[in-house]
C-alpha cells in the first residue's frame, strides 16, 4: 500500500494507454450510421454575409443537407451566454453583451466565425461541397488592436455597443495608492504586453452527436474538459431539458482552458444528428484549430511602482487594456478584470494597490482563460516593473525583492487586492531556490560566455497566485463482490494524471488494493454534479471530495467492523487497512469488512447490501495561494538575437505533494508554456485582420529541445487549512514564474548593451533589433 | 485530400509514360511537401506518380573527387553515409539537421532541389558546392538550376537522377532556424575548391544566391575576419512575420563568417 | 503587401496605355490567366491560375479598370475567389511617361491575401506578389514592344 500512498511518486495508470495508441479520443469515436460535418468558416475578419447560394453544393455527392446562419436563426435557438465570474461595470451596470449565436447570422466578425456547416456522408464529401458554398461577402474595417478598438473614430464591431467596450473594471484603493505614489521618492512606470497565445492542446476539438428519437434524448461525445457545466450551456441553447443530454468526453488530448470554453459546434451537432437523424462527427483539424480555439492572454498594461528611497515598495498602480475578441465567449471578461487583479504585487509587501481595466471587443478569435488566466499576466506584470526598478535606480534586483517580500509572521493576511494568503513562506522559499542556482559558479560562467561572443544573464522571479475554477465537487465510491472498487470524480483529467493521483489518495485513505480501483471521469451520467477542470482546482477540490468521500465511507465501514468482530464502534481503530480493536486487539481488513457487506446475513441492522458505497461532495470555501521562486539563466547571441535557456530551478509550495512525479510534469509543463510564451509563441493577425500564424509552419512552440534542464523542488512544511488535503493548485504555477524569470533573465543579459525593455515574446530577431537600436 | 491515382513505377521510363499520360500529372519523391499541400487541398494532382521504387534513383558513391547522390536518396541516408562524411562533412551535417527524424526518413535530395523551397538546406549546399544536376534528358550546372522562388531549370516531366558534388577542400554550412517551421530563417553554405570560393545563402531570398563579395573576400584570405565589414544589402530580400530583410541581410554575414570558421 | 517598380518598354506611350486597356493583351500578361472575358469596357471575369511552388489554385474573379487618364495613368484591380485556398485581391496604380520613342511604366502594387493562403503561406505572400508582379509586367513589355513575336 505504501507504494501507492499519498507522497509516493507513481507512475500514471494512464500513459500506458496514452503512449501505445491505445487511447480513445475524439476522433476514435464511432457510431453506427455515422455522418459527418464540416464547418464552414468565415475568410474575413469582419464582413457583411449578403446572401449564401447553397445549390451547388448541395447536389454533391453524399451532401445530407446544409445548416446556414438563417437556417440556425428561423430555429428560434438561444444565444451563447457568458458566464464571466465578472459581470458588473465600475457603475453596476452589466457588461455590454453581443449575442452569441452558433453562427455568424448576417456578419461575420472574426476569422473562423462558423457560416455553414456541410453534413455528408463522409468528412472529405463534406469538405468538397464546401467548397461550393456560396458565399457573398461585403468586407468591411476590421479592428485588430484593441487599445485602438477604444479610440473614438474606430469602427463599431457591434452597433449598439460604444467605444467597442465590453466592462469596464477596478480594484484596489485607488485613493491610498495615489497617496502612495505622491509621497514616494521613486516612481517606476512600464508598458507591458502580454501577447495572445493559443493553448493548442494536441488533440484538436471534436464531438460525436446521437440522438434518440424514442426517449427524445442526446448523446454528446466532446473533447472537452467540463461536461457539465457545457451541457447545461447546450441545453440552454437548443431549449432542450439538460437531463435529457448525456455529455461525455473521451479521453482528451489537452485542454489548457481552451477546452473548458462553450463552443458553437457541439450544439450545431446535436441538432444536425436530430435533423438528419444520424449520428454526427465533426473534428477539427489543426488550421481550424488556430482559428477557432479560444486565444489566450492578449493584455495591453501599463505599471507603476512607487518605492521609497531605499527600495521599500509603497504602492502599485496597474491599468490593463485586454482583448476580448469579437464577442465575450465563456469566461473571457473575466481575465483582464478580476482574473488579472487579485494577485497584483504577487508575494510582495505593498501596502497600497490599485488595479484597473477595461476590456474591448476587436475582430479576432475570443478570448477565455488559458492556464492561469489572468496570475500569468500579474506575475509578469510585478516581475518586469520590479526589475526595472532594480535596473533603473540601482538596487540589486535580488536584494530588492528579498527585502520587499511578505514576512513569514505577517501571514495569514489579506492582501490589498482581498486575496486571503493563509500559509507560506516566501523569504524561505526565495533562499532556498538561489541556494539552488550556483551563484559561485555564476561569474565564471559569464566569462566562459563572454569568451564565445555571447551574453549572460540571471533572474529569479518570486509569484503567488491562486486557485480557482468551480468551487464544488462531487466524488463517489462504489464496491463490488469482486472486490473492484469504482472511483467516479466530476473533475476531469486531459492528461494531468488524475487516473493515478485520485485512486492513490483513496488507496492511501482506505488502503485498497490501488490497482483494484476504477476510474470514472467526465460523464453527466456517472456524477450528479462536476466542476471539469480549470483553475488548477482539480487536487484541491476534486482530490478533497475524494478524501471526503473515503473518510465518510470509512466511518460506515466502522460500524461494520465493529459489528463482525462484535466490537464497539468507537473502540475502533484503523490504519493501513485494518481495522483494529483497541481493547482486543482483534483485527480486520477492509477488504473483509468490503466483502462481508454484501452478505445481508453478516450485517447489523440498518445495514444493507452495497451499503458503503458512498457519494460525497467537498465545496471549497476560499482558493488556496500557491506560491515559490522560479530562476532562469540565459544565453543570448547579441549577433543573431537567439536565446537560449540555459539552467531552471523552481522551488513550488504546493502544500503536501501527493504524487511528486505528476507534480514535476505539472511544474515543467507549465514552465514550458511559459517559455512559449516568453520567447516564441504569439498568434498573429495582419493589418487586414488575415490570421497569418495558421500552422506550426508559423506559430512557434517550443520543442524538447527548446527546454532547458530543471531543478525542481517543494517546499512542504505550509499546509493550507482551506482543503482537508492541505494543497494548493499546482497546475498553473509554471506559466506564471517562467515569462518573467526568462525575460528578465535576458534583459539582465543585455544591461551592458543599454537595452531596458523587449515585448514578448523575445523572437531573435526582437533581441536583435534591441541591442541594435540601443546601440545608436 | 482530393482524389487522384496513385502510381509506382519501378522503372524511370515508366515513370515518364505514366506523366506523359497524366491529365494533371505529379511525382513525388519523399511527399514532404507535397502531402501536406494536398491535405490542405491546395493542390489536386489528376495523378500522383511516386518515384520512390526506382532503384536507379538511389545511392551515394564516391569516384575520385566527385561525389554522386540519387536523387531519392534520403537525407537520413546522407546524413549517415560514411562516403559523405568524409568527403564533405558539412553536408552530412546538413542533411542531418532537416526537418524531423520523419522527415529525414522520406524527405529527398531531389525531392527538396526539385521542389526548392526558398528556405530548404540542400540548394544553398549544391550552389554553394558547384553541383550539377543530373537529368533524365541533360546536366545542369547548380548555378544555372534554381531560377527563381520555387521555380527551378526543369522542364515540365524532366526528373532529377542524380547530383554530382565536387568535394571541396573545405565546406561550411551555418543555418539559422526560423523558430516555428525550423527551416532555415538563413542559411550560409560555403566552401573552399582549389582557389575558387564559393558562398551561397538560403532562406534570405525568393531563391538561393550567391554573395560575390564574399567569395572575392575569402578567395584573397579563407578566414571570417576576411568578411568583415561586408554586408548584404536588404533590398529584395525576404520579409515576413518572423524576420525583416534587413535582420535577413544581418543574419546572412553573421553565419557566414560562422561558417567560414566551421568549415573543415 | 506593397511594392513600387518601373520597366522599360520599347513603345510609344499611347501604344502603351492602348495594350493596357486591351483584354487580349491583359489575358496574355497575366500569369495563369485562363480566361479574361470583356463585360463591360472597364469590367473583366477572369479565371487564373496560379502556381506557387507546390501550391496551385484557380481563381475566379473580376479584373476592373479605374481611374481612366489617358495616356497617362489607371488602376487595374482584380479579386478573386480560390476556393479552398481563399481570396486574393491586387491592385497595381500604373503610370507612363514618356522616354524618347520608348515608355517608362511605373507601378504600384498593394496586394492581399486571404483565407487559407494568408493563414498557411504568409512567408510567401511578399515574395510571390513580387514574382507575379513583374511576371505581369514583363510579358506585357514583350509583347506591347514585339519581343515575343506577336504570339503568346
Amino acid at each position: 500500500m505504501e507504494k501507492y500512498g499519498i507522497g509516493q511518486p507513481v507512475r500514471r495508470k494512464e500513459d500506458a494507454r496514452f503512449i501505445t495508441g491505445a487511447g480513445t479520443y475524439i476522433d476514435d469515436v464511432a457510431a453506427e450510421n455515422m455522418a459527418h460535418a464540416f464547418v464552414l468558416r468565415s475568410p474575413f475578419a469582419h464582413a457583411k454575409i449578403l446572401n449564401i447560394d447553397t445549390s451547388e453544393a448541395e447536389n454533391m455527392p453524399g451532401v445530407l443537407g446544409i445548416i446556414t446562419g438563417q437556417d440556425w436563426a428561423a430555429e428560434g435557438f438561444a444565444t451563447m451566454p457568458t458566464k464571466a465570474a465578472i459581470s458588473k461595470k465600475i457603475d453596476g451596470s452589466p457588461l455590454n453583451q453581443p449575442p452569441r449565436h452558433c453562427f455568424a447570422i448576417d456578419r461575420a466578425r472574426y476569422i473562423g466565425e462558423p457560416v455553414a456547416v456541410v453534413i455528408a456522408e463522409t468528412r472529405e464529401q463534406a469538405q468538397d461541397a464546401a467548397e461550393l458554398v456560396e458565399v457573398d461577402y461585403e468586407d468591411l474595417p476590421a479592428v485588430i488592436d484593441a487599445r485602438k478598438a477604444l479610440a473614438e473614430d474606430t469602427p463599431r464591431i457591434w452597433d449598439n455597443i460604444e467605444g467597442n467596450v465590453c466592462l469596464d473594471f477596478e480594484l484596489g484603493d485607488k485613493d491610498a495608492t495615489e497617496k502612495a505614489f505622491a509621497n514616494a521618492d521613486h516612481v517606476v512606470s512600464l508598458e507591458l504586453v502580454n501577447n495572445r497565445v493559443t493553448a493548442a492542446p494536441i488533440e484538436p476539438r471534436g464531438a460525436v452527436a446521437e440522438y434518440d428519437a424514442t426517449t427524445d434524448s442526446y448523446k454528446l461525445q466532446n473533447a472537452t474538459q467540463n461536461v457539465h457545466a457545457n451541457r447545461t450551456t447546450f441545453a440552454d441553447v437548443l431549449k432542450i431539458d439538460a437531463e435529457s443530454l448525456h455529455h461525455l468526453a473521451p479521453d482528451v488530448g489537452g485542454g489548457f482552458g481552451a477546452k473548458n470554453s462553450s463552443y458553437p459546434e457541439p450544439p450545431i451537432l446535436l441538432y444536425a444528428a436530430k435533423k438528419f437523424g444520424r449520428p454526427m462527427k465533426w473534428v477539427n483539424d489543426r488550421n481550424e484549430g488556430f482559428q477557432s480555439d479560444t486565444h489566450g492572454r492578449a493584455q495591453f498594461s501599463k505599471v507603476e511602482l512607487a518605492l521609497d528611497k531605499d527600495g521599500k515598495f509603497l504602492g502599485l498602480r496597474t491599468r490593463t487594456v485586454g482583448d476580448l475578441g469579437a464577442y465575450c465567449w465563456t469566461n473571457g471578461p473575466f481575465t483582464p478584470t478580476g482574473g488579472s487583479a487579485r494577485t497584483q504585487g504577487g508575494p510582495y509587501n505593498i501596502p497600497a494597490m490599485y488595479y484597473s481595466a477595461v476590456a474591448a471587443f476587436t475582430n479576432t478569435m475570443p478570448t477565455d482563460p488559458y492556464r492561469g488566466a489572468g496570475r500569468p499576466e500579474a506575475s509578469y506584470q510585478i516581475e518586469r516593473i520590479v526589475q526595472h526598478a532594480a535596473d533603473t535606480l540601482g538596487f540589486d534586483p535580488v536584494e530588492l525583492r528579498r527585502k520587499n517580500l511578505m514576512p513569514t509572521a505577517s501571514l495569514p493576511r489579506k492582501t490589498p487586492m482581498g486575496l486571503d494568503v493563509d500559509s507560506g513562506d516566501f523569504p524561505e522559499v526565495f533562499d532556498r531556490t538561489m541556494k539552488m542556482t550556483d551563484r559561485e559558479g555564476y561569474a565564471e560562467r559569464v566569462a566562459n560566455s563572454k569568451k564565445n561572443g555571447m551574453r549572460r544573464g540571471f533572474s529569479i522571479a518570486p509569484y503567488l497566485e491562486c486557485s480557482g475554477g468551480m468551487p464544488k465537487e462531487f466524488a463517489g465510491i462504489s464496491f463490488t463482490k469482486d472486490g473492484t472498487v469504482t472511483l467516479r470524480v466530476g473533475s476531469h483529467s486531459t492528461g494531468m494524471g488524475h487516473e493515478t493521483s485520485k485512486p492513490q489518495i483513496l488507496a492511501h485513505t482506505l488502503g485498497v488494493d490501488f490497482d483494484r480501483i476504477d476510474f470514472i471521469q467526465a460523464d453527466t451520467k456517472a456524477t450528479p454534479i462536476g466542476g471539469g477542470h480549470g483553475g488548477s482546482r482539480s487536487l484541491e477540490v476534486g482530490g478533497a471530495a475524494v478524501l471526503k468521500a473515503a473518510n465518510e465511507m470509512l466511518d460506515k465501514a466502522k460500524v461494520l467492523a465493529a459489528h463482525l468482530l462484535n466490537s464497539n464502534a468507537d473502540d475502533m481503530d484503523f490504519a493501513d487497512g485494518v481495522f483494529t480493536d483497541i481493547k482486543t486487539e482483534q483485527t480486520i481488513a477492509i477488504d473483509d469488512v468490503i466483502a462481508a457487506s454484501f452478505e445481508q446475513g453478516r450485517l447489523p441492522e440498518g445495514m444493507e447490501p452495497g451499503c458503503l458505497d458512498t457519494e460525497s461532495i467537498f465545496e471549497r470555501e476560499i482558493i488556496s495561494c500557491p506560491n515559490g521562486a522560479h530562476a532562469a539563466e540565459v544565453e543570448v547571441d547579441p549577433e543573431t538575437g537567439a536565446v537560449r535557456v540555459e539552467h531552471y530551478w523552481v522551488i513550488d509550495d504546493f502544500g503536501p505533494i501527493v504524487n511528486p512525479m505528476l507534480a514535476d510534469g505539472q511544474v515543467m509543463g507549465g514552465v514550458a508554456q511559459g517559455l512559449g510564451q516568453a520567447l516564441m509563441e504569439e498568434i498573429v493577425y495582419d493589418d487586414d485582420g488575415q490570421l497569418v500564424t495558421g500552422s506550426f509552419m508559423d506559430y512557434a512552440l517550443p520543442r524538447a529541445d527548446s527546454i532547458p534542464k530543471m531543478e525542481l523542488g517543494y517546499y512542504e512544511d505550509a499546509p493550507t487549512a482551506k482543503n482537508p488535503l492541505g494543497v494548493k493548485g499546482a497546475g498553473e504555477a509554471g506559466c506564471c514564474a517562467s515569462p518573467p524569470a526568462i525575460v528578465n533573465a535576458v534583459l539582465d543579459a543585455l544591461k551592458e548593451d543599454g537595452v531596458a525593455h523587449i515585448d514578448m515574446p523575445l523572437t531573435p530577431e526582437k533581441v536583435w533589433r534591441a541591442i541594435s537600436e540601443a546601440k545608436k | 485530400m482530393y482524389d487522384f491515382t496513385y502510381h509506382r513505377p519501378e522503372t524511370l521510363a515508366d515513370a515518364e509514360k505514366m506523366f506523359a499520360d497524366a491529365d494533371d500529372g505529379q511525382y513525388i519523391a519523399g511527399g514532404q511537401t507535397m502531402v501536406p499541400v494536398m491535405k490542405q487541398r491546395l493542390a489536386m494532382p489528376s495523378d500522383i506518380i511516386d518515384l520512390e521504387r526506382i532503384s536507379d534513383l538511389k545511392g551515394i558513391s564516391r569516384d575520385g573527387n566527385v561525389l554522386s547522390i540519387g536523387a531519392m536518396t534520403t537525407h537520413a541516408e546522407v546524413a549517415g553515409s560514411g562516403d559523405v562524411a568524409k568527403a564533405i562533412p558539412a553536408l552530412a551535417r546538413l542533411a542531418d539537421d532537416i526537418g524531423d527524424p520523419a522527415v529525414r526518413n522520406r524527405g529527398t535530395l531531389g525531392g527538396s532541389i526539385a521542389n526548392n523551397d526558398p528556405a530548404a538546406d540542400y540548394p544553398a549546399a549544391l550552389v554553394g558546392l558547384g553541383a550539377t544536376i543530373h537529368t533524365t534528358s541533360r546536366e545542369i550546372p547548380a548555378d544555372d538550376f534554381f531560377t527563381g522562388l520555387f521555380e527551378t531549370a526543369l522542364e515540365e516531366g524532366e526528373v532529377i537522377v542524380k547530383v554530382s558534388i565536387p568535394v571541396p577542400d573545405k565546406a561550411g554550412y551555418v543555418k539559422f532556424p526560423q523558430p516555428a517551421s525550423r527551416f532555415a530563417l538563413v542559411g550560409v553554405f560555403v566552401a573552399q575548391i582549389g582557389d575558387s570560393v564559393r558562398v551561397a545563402a538560403t532562406g534570405a531570398g525568393p531563391c538561393v544566391f550567391r554573395v560575390e563579395a564574399m567569395e572575392k573576400a575569402l578567395e584573397k584570405d579563407f578566414s571570417a575576419s576576411a568578411l568583415k565589414g561586408i554586408s548584404v544589402p536588404g533590398e529584395g530580400l525576404n520579409n515576413d512575420i518572423h524576420a525583416s530583410a534587413d535582420y535577413r541581410a544581418s543574419l546572412i554575414s553573421t553565419l557566414a563568417r560562422r561558417a567560414v570558421a566551421a568549415a573543415e | 503587401m506593397k511594392l513600387t517598380e518601373e520597366i522599360r518598354i520599347g513603345a510609344p506611350r499611347e501604344a502603351v496605355y492602348a495594350a493596357l486597356n486591351d483584354p487580349d493583351i491583359l489575358r496574355q500578361s497575366i500569369p495563369g490567366c485562363e480566361e479574361l472575358e470583356k463585360v463591360s469596357d472597364t469590367e473583366l471575369s477572369a479565371v487564373v491560375r496560379a502556381k506557387i511552388g507546390p501550391v496551385k489554385a484557380r481563381f475566379r474573379g473580376d479584373v476592373t479598370l479605374s481611374d481612366l487618364n489617358p495616356p497617362e495613368s489607371y488602376t487595374l484591380k482584380g479579386q478573386g475567389k480560390g476556393g479552398a485556398a481563399g481570396f486574393a485581391r491586387g491592385e497595381a496604380s500604373v503610370r507612363l511617361s514618356e522616354d524618347g520613342n520608348a515608355t517608362v511604366l511605373h507601378y504600384d502594387v498593394n496586394a492581399t491575401v486571404g483565407g487559407k493562403l494568408a493563414q498557411l503561406g504568409s512567408r510567401l505572400v511578399d515574395s510571390s506578389a513580387r514574382s507575379l508582379a513583374a511576371a505581369f509586367f514583363e510579358n506585357f513589355r514583350k509583347i506591347v514592344s514585339g519581343e515575343d513575336g506577336g504570339t503568346s
